[in-house]
């Protein structure tokens, strides 16, 4: 298959209504991409985020024809992508725990690739996403949920607040925070010790990482 | 500084290039990939080839059956996992199937379960009289009756949160009740496809190993379905990928 990048959603989603499974199948696999990113960062295990992912892509089917075109459909798909993954992540909380085994694949050797003079922008970009997931499977996970659901799937604070079952307030909170302790934790994983992983007034100093708690 | 200022995320925004790499999963897994682009069309046009052939009742009975199979092999198996949901049907499965087993625990769980496939097995059975701790008594009950020599189906009282969840659309029937089958060989593994599906066609199964992971699975010729169970979701994509374009399957967790 092919593949075009989407120059605009609207036209093939309306087509995909109409009954063209061309257009649906096009649709569906340019939208994978993020909502997969958002059922990865959700739920930091790929084989049950492709598994999440396929459940939401056939929400996403089974609503299409009551989407109204009111909001954006790539914004649409990452709702339903994120609220797929949090039902997941209940339905886990529920279930007799098993031993979760990150399928991340092999861990890159990344001091031999820079050695061999390997070093690509590909390889830093691969290892700058595997730190970050480091970094954000470490968070508190009410704030990593914030954060993703605001900056992966893009969802407004309301949309936030009603997936979490919050106030809009505890939401904009959980997210700065999180965003904070992300920063600071990528940058301590780095060595930097600095801030160039955030723009603003970064607290320096311990941050306090209790969920929902007061500093 | 206030409070106020460090909890406004307008305040306080990751950097552009950490944000794209949030947002960027590669690598992405393509089968994976094209897997739930196929399963999402054949949801949307349901005269998808896999589905032609069954009923809608029988897709139920084996979706269902996919989401919840139990495996009882060489292993000390005793949990279930069922992470790929290619219908909605299987996802109600799978999360009455997980309230349940947090009810009972996971000694009982492998063997209290039941209902769906208890059409299959065409035997009747009273809930009343099958309390849900009770099940392990009732399966070997059952057993000792109509039940082909190893396989053995179950009923137990559904979970009231799974019970209540309403089935989406006509075809999705409500799962008042869920199936367990405890399946101990390749060839109970082949009849539990045929009586799923209410068809005498030929079912082929196989059993192999691949290194230390031992996985079975059946293929029901002329329906294009494939009913995988293996310890790991990752063998189950593997042989699926390699057998049919719509997968069901079931894992189990080490």
């Amino acid at each position: 298959m092919v593949r075009r990048r989407l120059r605009s959603w609207d036209d093939p989603v309306r087509a995909a209504q109409a009954g063209d499974a061309a257009a649906l199948e096009h649709v569906l696999d340019s939208a994978y991409p993020r909502m997969f990113a958002v059922c990865l960062r959700m739920l930091h295990d790929r084989a049950e985020a492709a598994d999440c992912t396929q459940e939401a892509m056939i929400k996403v089917v089974r609503g299409l024809d009551g989407f109204d075109h009111r909001a954006a459909f790539s914004t649409w798909c990452h709702r339903v992508a994120a609220t797929t993954a949090l039902d997941a992540i209940r339905r886990r909380s529920r279930r007799p725990q098993a031993t979760i085994v990150r399928d991340d694949g092999p861990e890159p050797d990344w001091e031999d690739a820079r050695a061999a003079g390997e070093v690509t922008d590909g390889v830093e970009r691969a290892e700058v996403r595997d730190r970050l997931s480091a970094a954000l499977a470490a968070l508190p996970t009410d704030f990593a949920h914030a954060v993703v659901l605001r900056d992966v799937a893009e969802l407004d604070y309301a949309e936030i607040a009603d997936a979490l079952g919050v106030a809009v307030g505890t939401v904009k909170s959980r997210i700065a925070r999180g965003r904070r302790m992300l920063a600071a934790a990528f940058d301590a994983d780095d060595g930097q010790g600095g801030n160039p992983s955030a723009r603003g007034d970064v607290q320096s100093g311990p941050v306090d990482m209790a969920p929902g708690g007061e500093r | 500084m206030s409070d106020d200022f460090h909890d406004d995320p307008e305040q306080m925004r990751l950097d552009d290039n950490i944000v794209a790499a949030l947002r960027d999963p590669s690598p992405i897994d393509e089968v994976a990939r094209r897997r739930a682009v196929r399963a999402a069309v054949a949801t949307r046009y349901g005269g998808a080839r896999w589905m032609r052939p069954l009923s809608a009742a029988a897709a139920v009975v084996v979706v269902a059956l996919a989401g919840v199979v139990l495996v009882r092999g060489g292993g000390d198996v005793d949990m279930v996992s069922a992470p790929a949901a290619t219908s909605r049907t299987a996802t109600n499965g799978e999360r009455a199937v997980a309230d349940m087993a947090a009810e009972l625990g996971p000694e009982e769980e492998s063997a209290a379960d039941g209902g769906a496939a208890s059409e299959m097995a065409d035997v009747e059975l009273d809930d009343a009289d099958l309390p849900t701790d009770d099940a392990d008594a009732a399966a070997s009950a059952l057993m000792a009756d109509e039940q082909p020599a190893s396989t053995a189906v179950a009923a137990a009282e559904v979970p009231e949160a799974a019970a209540a969840e309403p089935a989406e659309s006509g075809d999705d029937a409500p799962l008042s009740v869920l199936p367990l089958v405890v399946i101990d060989t390749v060839d109970d593994l082949a009849a539990a496809g045929r009586a799923a599906l209410g068809t005498d066609d030929t079912v082929m199964s196989d059993c192999a190993a691949r290194g230390e992971r031992a996985f079975t699975f059946a293929i029901v010729t002329g329906a294009d379905a494939v009913l995988v169970i293996a310890d790991d979701a990752s063998t189950v994509r593997a042989v699926s990928a390699e057998s049919c374009d719509v997968i069901l399957s079931a894992s189990i967790a080490p």
